[in-house]
C-alpha cells in the first residue's frame, strides 16, 4: 500500500501553492486565439506560440481598465499571474495587464517622455512659431536617399519653381538617427538663412519612426529659431516630434504644400492687388479732380463780372425801393397835409361868416357874446361880418 | 551690401499699400507715392514668381565646423538645369 494517499483536492492544492510560490507576476508574448467574452464580463483566451499554450483569464475587473481589449489573432505582452483553477484541474494566468506585443516597452517610454516634455511645457501652443507664409528658403532634414526629399523637391518645384531647397542629408532610422536629425536642426540655426525648416520621413512601421520620438530632436526643435514643420510618416500616432514643431503635416507632401505657396495663386493674387491699387488710384484722383473742379465753378471764382452785376443790380433795386419808398412817405406826408387844411378851414369862422352868420362882441372889451343875458340895454356892441364890421348899441334884451 | 526684400516683405507691404489706398483718406501725394512704390514691389514679386531655376542644394559642415552650402553632387542633379 503506498504511503500516502492523497485526496484529488489535496493534490491539485499542493500543486497551486508549488505553481503559485515559484512563479511572480511576470509578463508573457503570445498571439491570441480562441477569444471568449462570457455573459458575466469575463474574458477567457488562449495565449499561444508556435509551439505552446497557456489559458487565460481575464476579470471584469480588470477587462474595464485596460486599453486594449483582447482579439483573437493580436500579439499581446500580458502582466498577470500564474495560477491554477481547481475545479477544473488545470493551471492557467490570470491577467493584470494587455499590451500590444512589441510596442509595449517602447509606447510606456513614449508615454513617459511624452508627459514629462509636456510637463515642461515644450508642446504648449502658446509658443508655437508662425510659418512664414511666403518662404523663399527651405530647409529639409531627412534622408537624401528616400521617398521623402523626393516628394518635397517635386511638390515644391510644382507650386513654384523659383522656390530654394537646402537638404541637411540625415539619417532617420537607427542608432544615432535622433542625435542627427537633432544636429541637422542645429546646423540650420547656425546657417540661419532658412525661412522654414520641414523635418521628417516617409512612412514607417513605429520602430522605424522611433528616432522623431526621441527627446534629442524634440528639445532642437523646440530651441530652434527657425519656425519647424514636422512631416512623419503616414501613420495615424503622433510623435513627439509632431507635438513639439511649430506645425503638423501627415506626411512630407502634405508639408510642402502647407509651407509652399502655390504660384498660380500668388499671381492672380499680385493681379487683384495691382487692380485694386489701379482702382483705387483712379478714385482718390476723381475724388481730387471733382474737388478742384467744385471749388473752380464756385460763382466767386468762376463769373467775377457777374458778381459785381449782382451787386449793382442790387444797388438799383436798393435805390428804386428807397425812391418809392421817399415817393410814399411824401405822398402820405401831402394826403395828411391836405386833409388837414380841409378840417382847418371848416374850422375858421371867416368861412362860417361868409354863409352870413356874423360874430358880436361886447365892447369895450371884446367879449364874443353867446347869450342875449350877457348885455344889457345901452350896451356898445361891436358885429363882424363876412365883410367890415358895424358898431351898435343894445336897444334891448329878450 | 542691402539684402533684397524677401518676397514675404514686399508681397506684405504691397497688401498694405492697397488697403492704405483703398480706405481713400490720403492726400493726392502720398497716393501717387504709394502707387509708385506698389509698382516697384508688385514688379519685384512677379519677377521672384517668374523665375524658373529649380534651385537645390546640400547643407554641409565646412572645414572648422561652420554650416556652408553646396551644389549636389554632379551623378544627383536633375537634368534640367540653366
Amino acid at each position: 500500500m503506498p504511503d500516502q494517499i492523497f485526496t484529488v483536492t489535496e493534490l491539485t492544492q499542493r500543486i497551486r501553492s508549488v505553481i503559485e510560490g515559484n512563479f511572480p507576476v511576470l509578463w508573457v508574448e503570445g498571439e491570441i486565439s480562441g477569444h471568449k467574452l462570457h455573459s458575466s464580463g469575463h474574458h477567457y483566451f488562449t495565449l499561444k506560440d508556435e509551439n505552446s499554450q497557456l489559458s487565460c483569464v481575464l476579470w471584469r475587473g480588470r477587462a474595464n481598465h485596460l486599453p486594449l481589449i483582447p482579439q483573437d489573432g493580436i500579439k499581446v505582452l500580458v502582466q498577470g499571474q500564474l495560477t491554477v483553477y481547481e475545479r477544473g484541474g488545470r493551471y492557467q494566468f490570470d491577467v493584470f495587464m494587455i499590451q500590444k506585443a512589441g510596442i509595449g516597452e517602447l509606447a510606456l517610454a513614449f508615454e513617459q517622455l511624452k508627459k514629462k516634455l509636456a510637463e515642461e511645457g515644450l508642446f504648449d501652443i502658446a509658443r508655437k512659431r508662425p510659418i512664414p507664409a511666403y518662404p523663399e528658403r527651405i530647409g529639409i532634414i531627412t534622408s537624401p536617399t528616400g521617398a521623402a526629399i523626393r516628394d518635397i523637391i517635386t511638390v515644391c518645384h510644382r507650386r513654384w519653381p523659383a522656390i530654394t531647397l537646402i537638404l541637411r542629408p540625415a539619417q532617420v532610422q537607427g542608432d544615432g538617427a535622433a542625435q542627427d536629425i537633432a544636429k541637422g536642426v542645429r546646423d540650420f540655426n547656425r546657417y540661419e538663412k532658412v525661412d522654414v525648416l520641414i523635418v521628417g520621413r516617409g512612412g514607417g512601421s513605429l520602430e522605424d519612426l522611433w528616432a522623431f520620438n526621441e527627446e534629442h530632436v524634440v528639445r532642437a526643435v523646440v530651441a530652434s529659431k527657425i519656425p519647424v514643420v514636422s512631416a512623419v510618416g503616414h501613420e495615424v500616432d503622433v510623435t513627439l516630434c509632431d507635438l513639439a514643431a511649430d506645425l503638423r503635416a501627415p506626411t512630407p507632401s502634405a508639408a510642402a504644400e502647407l509651407v509652399v505657396k502655390d504660384a498660380g495663386e500668388i499671381t492672380s493674387w499680385l493681379d487683384q492687388l495691382r487692380d485694386r491699387a489701379f482702382t483705387a488710384l483712379a478714385r482718390i484722383l476723381q475724388r481730387n479732380h471733382d474737388r478742384v473742379k467744385a471749388l473752380s465753378d464756385h460763382w466767386a471764382f468762376k463769373r467775377p463780372v457777374e458778381l459785381v452785376r449782382n451787386q449793382s443790380q442790387c444797388l438799383d433795386e436798393l435805390e428804386q425801393r428807397f425812391n418809392l419808398a421817399t415817393s410814399r412817405y411824401l405822398t402820405a406826408r401831402k394826403d395828411r397835409t391836405h386833409r388837414l387844411n380841409t378840417t382847418l378851414a371848416a374850422l375858421d369862422p371867416t368861412g362860417v361868416l361868409r354863409r352870413g352868420y356874423s360874430i358880436t362882441r361886447r365892447l369895450p372889451e371884446g367879449t364874443v357874446l353867446r347869450d342875449s343875458k350877457m348885455v344889457s340895454g345901452g350896451d356898445q356892441l361891436s358885429i363882424t361880418l363876412h365883410r367890415g364890421e358895424i358898431e351898435a348899441e343894445v336897444q334891448a334884451t329878450q | 551690401m542691402e539684402e533684397p526684400v524677401s518676397f514675404e516683405k514686399a508681397i506684405t507691404r504691397l497688401e498694405e499699400i492697397v488697403e492704405t489706398m483703398e480706405k481713400g483718406d490720403i492726400p493726392l501725394e502720398q497716393a501717387l507715392e504709394l502707387y509708385q512704390e506698389g509698382q516697384v514691389l508688385l514688379k519685384s514679386c512677379q519677377t521672384k514668381l517668374a523665375e524658373a531655376e529649380k534651385k537645390l542644394k546640400i547643407l554641409a559642415e565646412g572645414s572648422s565646423g561652420e554650416a556652408i552650402l553646396k551644389d549636389l553632387p554632379e551623378s544627383e542633379k536633375q537634368p534640367e538645369k540653366e
